[in-house]
């Protein structure tokens, strides 16, 4: 095979740094392969797709040495959804690829609908932009890529902003378009599932810039994986084994494995089950509606949050989880119905004690921080309240101690890595001990690594009684974590207990978008076997 | 900013944006509150027969700004200058003169809302760029880039909603200081670079050049009718000028 | 590359940066907008003056971050034309004011040859800004029916206002910014290297 770029004793360095952020790599891409760079943040993984896309040093300015060869055409997908448009429109952001090329006015429309055909984007063309979920305006950046007919398509953690059904999704329509077309594709991701299965080659980088080592995916997995454990990179459930494999023999090493968590989440589900309702509620909800703006999301709600229980709410974009947990400390006004916190009446609670007993984790920890050090960001509610300095002081040092921070705390809040301001946005809202903790989507967007170490921390936090409810997508988090899980449709709550009956029963709620875990996917054949 | 279906709609953005700045440079121009009065009303008339607003619309869109014309109306008036003193407490000093300039002033203000509506309400802000391209010889480096900026309004207020729910939290008192200014503007601005660098790195790897050789998808186009609408409104608020003057 | 003093050529990158912190100035003065009415009905125009220099904030922080021609203009327009896109305030007239407002500021930078941006040059900014508005406002709103010292005391106060709020706050954010490290592929942060060490870029040529 041709090959179509490669570059030789590649070293790349950004004036403001020291070191090099690229150390002498190798590398050939041939027309048609597909290639997925791995390495632990920092190794230049993105830096590295950025010199073979030649936008380093075109349009990011940087010291390159070595030698490049590029290949004619080419179109980068990025992660962030939100910042690869220009335009306001569906169509009007297509057609700015096809203006770029030259492209006479005449020849547009039916490009515009051929690209927008192939993503399967199956909406108007005059469609604003702000409406579209993450998902879908990661098509439109694929269409709008296409719309290039570019020779090599690079993704840079094309979804890595995304929910699992959605990134499921992305990756199941760029291996259709890979099989189809031959198209050469280059990937950086932390994700694996979805997308390893079908690429031809792995790349291994350190944390240095270096290439550690690049073969065959499989042979890569096996031989690699403490490497990719530590870089943080998210380990693929099946891969390399393939699913008929793991169901037809019992014996075989991941299905007994499957087996083992399966009987344990059995095992901790009866548990649970015969400890049966007692204890009190730190959140009783009664026929309550909530809203955003002026529409009702959620109508007649009844649920009941008893005390120390790791509550995850999961649903569909847009279907309110947020919403809810807003309205659960006065973030978001309630329409009616009554909402209780801790036995007394929401509206009867004066700000400074309600959010003394809760707090809120946002999506975005930035949007929280109030001060200029990571010290001042977590005594701030102290000093507020005229503690003395040694008491504010020793608490400080405990929360940055349990939150792996204290190396940071002169630093500004807003120079962390997205882990640390997660983290350290949880210990801000642990300053009084607060009894109810309230997370949106905690692990959106980290890696295996960061998301692991915050987990960690909201158990111990959980055995110490604290009530935790998070909203998120990740089923995997649900099932290991979750006491109760609260699933949302439509306007309704459709599911409200533990998480091992709705996976072992998902058909239960219908037909909805929730991937369970795959060691529940072994209880379908098993029945099936067992009527045979 | 978006397009309706009206007959104004239809317009050549550039000249009515250039139509109504003059009708504004008329308004600034007349002294008389009847003057004023007038040429307010003529822009009440065109957006209720071309414009495409119904009176609901109408009153929803005005109804802010009439809390505004009595404030205006007031700090005109109590703050002006004049012989013949009618009240006077305070700092507060009514004379004839400033009552009747504070009158012309709060009507030129809804002149001007009203006008600007006019535009706002019947253009694309898509249409507008890319009309100042193809009319005015705008770059499309500049056309496309605050396209691309414009696009982050929305975000932009979310934002800063939620910035303020979660200082609500934090028991961070939200005064109208400079202080609360960095507080607000900090968490905004690192994420504004931080996107910025990165749509303009997007636009470029997809061969975005910033130069006039390019097609276009979209070309706003002059015709005829531009022509007659700007001039014969033009021409209709001189005559009020004018007719009402004498 | 870096032998010369000022670049006319705008990149991709500042443009859209440019219009991205006007757009985010423009987002906050609106909340700052809804107050400042009511507090001038109550206080005059003269009192109102000293918030004044919050509105043209955008000019100095952008000129400061980009030091190119015609940057404080752009910028102090586009965020008035935030005001207009969200149809909430004054529409065409928010802009024809940021156009005044801006050139103004402008103005500043002009006159020393867009060579020197420090606190001195940021400040005279804002207060070249606030000479700008009170024009239009003249022109527009009829200041001349304000007794002159009324007006006067409105200049002084929105210069002093424009110096501290608009030149020597804009100053304090950017300096904060530039601490969180999002601004060094930047102009600012590029003239900063190239003075503590001489040669951490030239190496590149």
């Amino acid at each position: 095979m041709e090959s179509l770029l490669e570059c030789k004793d590649l070293s790349v360095r950004f004036y403001n740094r020291e070191a090099n952020v690229l150390n002498g790599i190798d590398l050939s891409i041939s027309r048609g392969e597909k290639v997925l760079i791995l390495g632990p943040s920092g190794s230049g993984k993105s830096t590295l797709l950025s010199v073979l896309s030649g936008i380093i040093p075109e349009h990011v300015e940087a010291e390159v040495e070595g030698e490049i060869r590029l290949a004619p055409q080419c179109g980068v997908m990025f992660q962030d959804p939100d910042s690869q448009f220009c335009m306001l429109h569906v169509d009007e952001e297509i057609a700015f690829s096809l203006e770029n090329r030259l492209i006479p006015r005449a020849q547009m429309d039916a490009m515009i609908e051929a690209v927008m055909k192939q993503v399967g984007l199956d909406i108007d063309g005059h469609t604003p932009i702000e409406t579209l979920s993450g998902g879908m305006k990661q098509r439109l950046a694929l269409a709008c890529l296409l719309a290039l007919e570019p020779e090599v398509l690079f993704f840079d953690e094309p979804t890595a902003q995304l929910d699992p059904v959605s990134r499921k999704e992305i990756f199941q329509l760029l291996h259709e378009l890979a099989d189809q077309h031959g198209q050469t594709m280059v990937f950086v991701e932390h994700t694996l599932d979805g997308c390893i299965q079908w690429m031809d080659r792995v790349i291994l980088m350190n944390a240095q810039g270096s290439m550690i080592a690049q073969g065959e995916p499989a042979e890569m997995i096996q031989r690699y994986r403490a490497e990719m454990q530590e870089a943080g990179i998210w380990q693929p459930k099946l891969f390399p084994y393939t699913w008929d494999d793991v169901q037809d023999h019992p014996s075989h090493p991941l299905a007994q494995r499957l087996q083992q968590t399966l009987q344990q989440r059995r095992a901790s589900a009866l548990d649970a089950d015969q400890e049966g309702k007692g204890g009190s509620a730190v959140i009783v909800t009664e026929q309550l509606d909530i809203g955003y703006r002026q529409k009702s999301v959620m109508r007649d709600m009844n649920i009941r949050i008893p005390s120390g229980e790791w509550v995850a709410i999961v649903g569909a974009n847009g279907s309110g989880k947020s919403t809810f947990l807003k309205s659960l400390i006065r973030l978001e006004r309630i329409r009616s119905g009554q909402l209780y916190f801790q036995d007394i009446l929401l509206k009867k609670w004066s700000d400074r004690d309600l959010y003394e007993q809760a707090g809120f984790v946002f999506q975005n920890p930035e949007l929280q921080f109030v001060t200029d050090t990571v010290f001042d960001e977590i005594a701030f509610g102290g000093r507020q309240r005229n503690w003395s300095e040694e008491e504010v002081h020793a608490r400080t040092v405990k929360l940055l101690q349990e939150f792996g921070l204290e190396s940071y705390q002169d630093q500004h809040p807003f120079t962390l890595s997205l882990g640390q301001k997660r983290r350290l946005s949880v210990a801000t809202m642990l300053l009084f001990d607060q009894s109810l903790l309230l997370l949106d989507e905690p692990t959106f967007g980290q890696d295996a690594r960061t998301s692991a170490e915050l987990i960690k921390r909201l158990q111990q936090r959980q055995a110490q009684g604290t009530t935790i409810v998070m909203v998120t997508h990740d089923m995997d988090l649900v099932d290991e974590y979750a006491n109760r899980v609260i699933v949302f449709d439509q306007g309704k709550v459709i599911y409200n207990g533990a998480p091992y009956h709705l996976f072992t029963h998902p058909e239960s709620i219908g037909h909805h978008a929730i991937i369970a875990p795959l060691h529940y996917q072994l209880m379908k054949p098993e029945k099936e076997r067992s009527i045979i | 900013m978006k397009s309706n279906d009206s007959w104004l709609s239809t317009l050549n953005p550039t000249i009515k944006l250039v139509t109504h700045l003059l009708v504004m440079c008329v308004l600034m121009a007349v002294t008389d509150p009847r003057i004023t009065l007038a040429i307010w009303i003529v822009a009440l008339v065109i957006g209720l027969t071309l414009g495409g607003w119904r009176i609901p619309y109408l009153l929803k869109r005005l109804l802010p700004y009439t809390i505004f014309f009595v404030m205006i109306f007031w700090m005109m008036a109590a703050f002006g200058k004049g012989e013949h003193t009618l009240w006077q407490w305070g700092w507060f000093h009514i004379t004839e003169e400033s009552l009747n300039n504070g009158l012309m002033i709060a009507l030129r203000m809804l002149g001007f809302v009203t006008y600007g509506l006019l535009v706002t309400s019947t253009t694309d802000l898509t249409a507008m760029i890319m009309s100042l391209v193809h009319q005015c010889r705008l770059s499309p480096k500049w056309a496309y880039g605050l396209l691309a900026g414009f696009r982050f309004i929305p975000l932009f207020q979310t934002e800063l909603a939620q910035m303020k729910s979660a200082h609500k939290i934090r028991g961070y008192k939200q005064k109208n200081s400079w202080k609360s200014f960095i507080r607000y503007a900090l968490p905004l601005f690192t994420q504004g670079i931080r996107k910025s660098e990165r749509i303009a790195i997007a636009m470029e790897a997809r061969g975005f050049t910033g130069t006039r050789q390019r097609t276009y998808y979209l070309t706003p186009q002059l015709t005829g009718k531009d022509g007659w609408y700007c001039g014969l409104l033009l021409v209709v608020v001189l005559c009020i000028a004018v007719v009402l003057k004498i | 590359m870096n032998a010369q003093p000022i670049h006319m050529t705008w990149k991709m990158k500042e443009v859209v940066l440019t219009v991205i912190l006007a757009v985010a100035c423009g987002v906050i003065y609106l909340g700052w907008s809804t107050l400042w009415i009511p507090i001038s009905a109550l206080v005059g125009p003269v009192g109102a003056g000293f918030m004044f220099g919050i509105w043209i904030i955008a000019s100095p922080i952008v000129a400061y971050i980009i030091r190119k021609p015609g940057a404080a203009l752009i910028a102090e327009v586009a965020a008035a034309a935030v005001e207009l896109l969200t149809g909430s305030h004054f529409g065409l007239s928010a802009l024809l004011i940021g156009v005044f407002q801006g050139i103004g500021a402008e103005i500043a930078f002009a006159l020393f040859g867009y060579k020197r941006y420090n606190l001195m040059t940021l400040m005279l900014s804002g207060a070249l800004a606030a000479v700008g508005g009170v024009l239009y406002n003249v022109i527009a709103n009829g200041f001349g029916y304000y007794t002159t010292q009324v007006l006067l005391l409105t200049l002084i106060i929105q210069m002093i206002s424009g110096m501290i709020l608009g030149g020597g706050l804009a100053k304090i954010v950017v300096e904060a910014l530039c601490k969180t490290g999002v601004l060094d592929q930047y102009e600012i942060m590029k003239a900063r290297r190239k003075k503590g060490k001489p040669n951490g870029i030239a190496s590149g040529v």
